[in-house]
């Protein structure tokens, strides 16, 4: 064996007290800088190097773990998610407002084109003011949530929360994420795809009412859609930031998806209207504190290193 | 909330790579000779600084290269890291023209 290649093997021997994870991420860049700064013929590290290694190994086991609200993704994912979530409102939208023009058709969503308009403000915005763009997108909220409101006939239920809850995640997206240009640097044309399909489907249900359709029906085209639509951004994004994407996109899905299936279990059974199942808040609420903390995290959380 | 002040090896580092996008090595090299070979980080302690600013968002890494069959990485100083590099730096300066200051009155004005 010659004098690189043992003082290599032992250098890989002392990386051994990193953590599996950071020699994953490291390891083979710091034998690289490690036998770059090793003078020619040595086949043993010096003692400094070799101190240092275990040194450094030790500290970074010993260091607390991050919380997974910390880490570098969920930035990447609020900021994907600040765009994703008006990119398929405004496709929604846009189908259902077309359909206009099919005759003898009416939505009834007149009021809510102009406040869905303004849902592209913010991302737009943000590419050179970020608060003005969160105040933005509190804003535009908050004009679809009054227009939903004074819709309503009565209390507001799963389909209405999951529009209110799309806004709300988008206000936090906006907030807490580092701007769509870093969106722009992750989104491949797949995802842009996935999220305009995915847009595209819901404008057509908006028109459809697929919720009464039988109940095995309805539950099979929900199945079939969140199915495309997970499967989509995991294969086209970076699968830690579809993952996390994927948490905060499911708080404006889970109240939708069970009011389908309860709206349509319920229309077998010949009630009207289905009574909205309380306990599916819960995850609800799980979920927009969890994607809270981390939105607030991303934009405040960097300590002095 | 009071912030803590940065560290010497955390503001050579971001000081080495406001030059321009580096890789380990050269960051290594560069923090030598930026402190006048006052302060030396080891590939030990450089990755995990590295890491530590790559978690905070303060650098971030590009496309990794193979250079003579070994891989390489460049970091790269962020808008918030240049950001951060900046305030540390006024708040040095700041505490270094109030210690001049002092010191004159005490008649080291060469301090």
């Amino acid at each position: 064996m010659n004098d690189s290649a043992a003082l290599e093997r032992r250098y890989r021997r002392l990386l051994a007290a990193f953590p599996a994870g950071h020699r994953r991420e490291y390891g083979e860049e710091m034998i690289g800088v490690l036998l770059a700064s090793t003078p020619e013929g040595r086949r043993r590290p010096r003692l400094a190097d070799a101190v240092d290694l275990i040194a450094g190994g030790l500290r970074a086991r010993l260091r607390p773990p991050r919380t997974g609200l910390s880490d570098a993704n969920w930035p990447d994912a609020l900021a994907v998610c600040s765009v994703a979530i008006p990119v398929t409102l405004l496709a929604a939208l846009a189908v259902n407002y077309l359909w206009n023009f099919a005759p003898g058709y009416a939505s009834g969503l007149g009021d809510f084109y102009p406040p869905s308009l303004a849902l592209a403000l913010p991302p737009l915005i943000a590419l050179r003011y970020r608060r003005t763009a969160a105040v933005v997108a509190v804003a535009a909220a908050a004009w679809f949530w009054f227009l939903l409101l004074r819709s309503l006939t009565v209390w507001i239920d799963g389909l209405e929360a999951s529009y209110c809850l799309a806004l709300l995640v988008q206000v936090i997206a906006v907030a807490g994420s580092p701007g769509p240009r870093r969106a722009a640097a992750i989104l491949t044309w797949k995802t842009w795809l996935v999220l305009c399909a995915a847009g595209i489907a819901m404008g057509l249900a908006s028109i459809y009412h697929p919720w009464v359709l039988p109940t095995w029906q309805a539950a099979g085209l929900v199945v079939a859609f969140l199915a495309a639509v997970v499967a989509g951004l995991v294969l086209s994004l970076p699968k830690p930031v579809a993952f996390r994407l994927l948490l905060l996109l499911a708080i404006p899905a889970v109240p939708g998806t069970v009011w389908v299936l309860q709206f349509a279990a319920a229309m077998a059974g010949n009630t009207a209207r289905a009574p909205f199942p309380q306990l599916a808040i819960l995850p609800v609420l799980l979920l927009a504190c969890v994607s809270a903390v981390a939105a607030w995290r991303a934009r405040h959380g960097r300590g002095t290193a | 909330m009071t912030k803590q002040a940065m560290q010497e090896p955390t503001f050579l580092i971001l000081t080495a790579l406001a030059a321009g996008p580096q890789h380990g090595y050269g960051i290594m090299t560069d923090l030598a000779r930026i402190s006048g070979n006052r302060v030396r980080l080891r590939a030990g302690m450089l990755y995990a600084a590295l890491d530590r600013l790559r978690s905070t968002q303060l650098i971030d890494a590009g496309r990794d290269e193979i250079v003579v069959g070994r891989l390489r990485r460049c970091y790269r100083l962020t808008p918030p890291g240049a950001a951060e590099l900046a305030a540390e730096t006024a708040r040095m300066r700041s505490n270094a023209v109030v210690a001049t200051r002092r010191l004159r009155m005490l008649g080291m004005g060469n301090a």
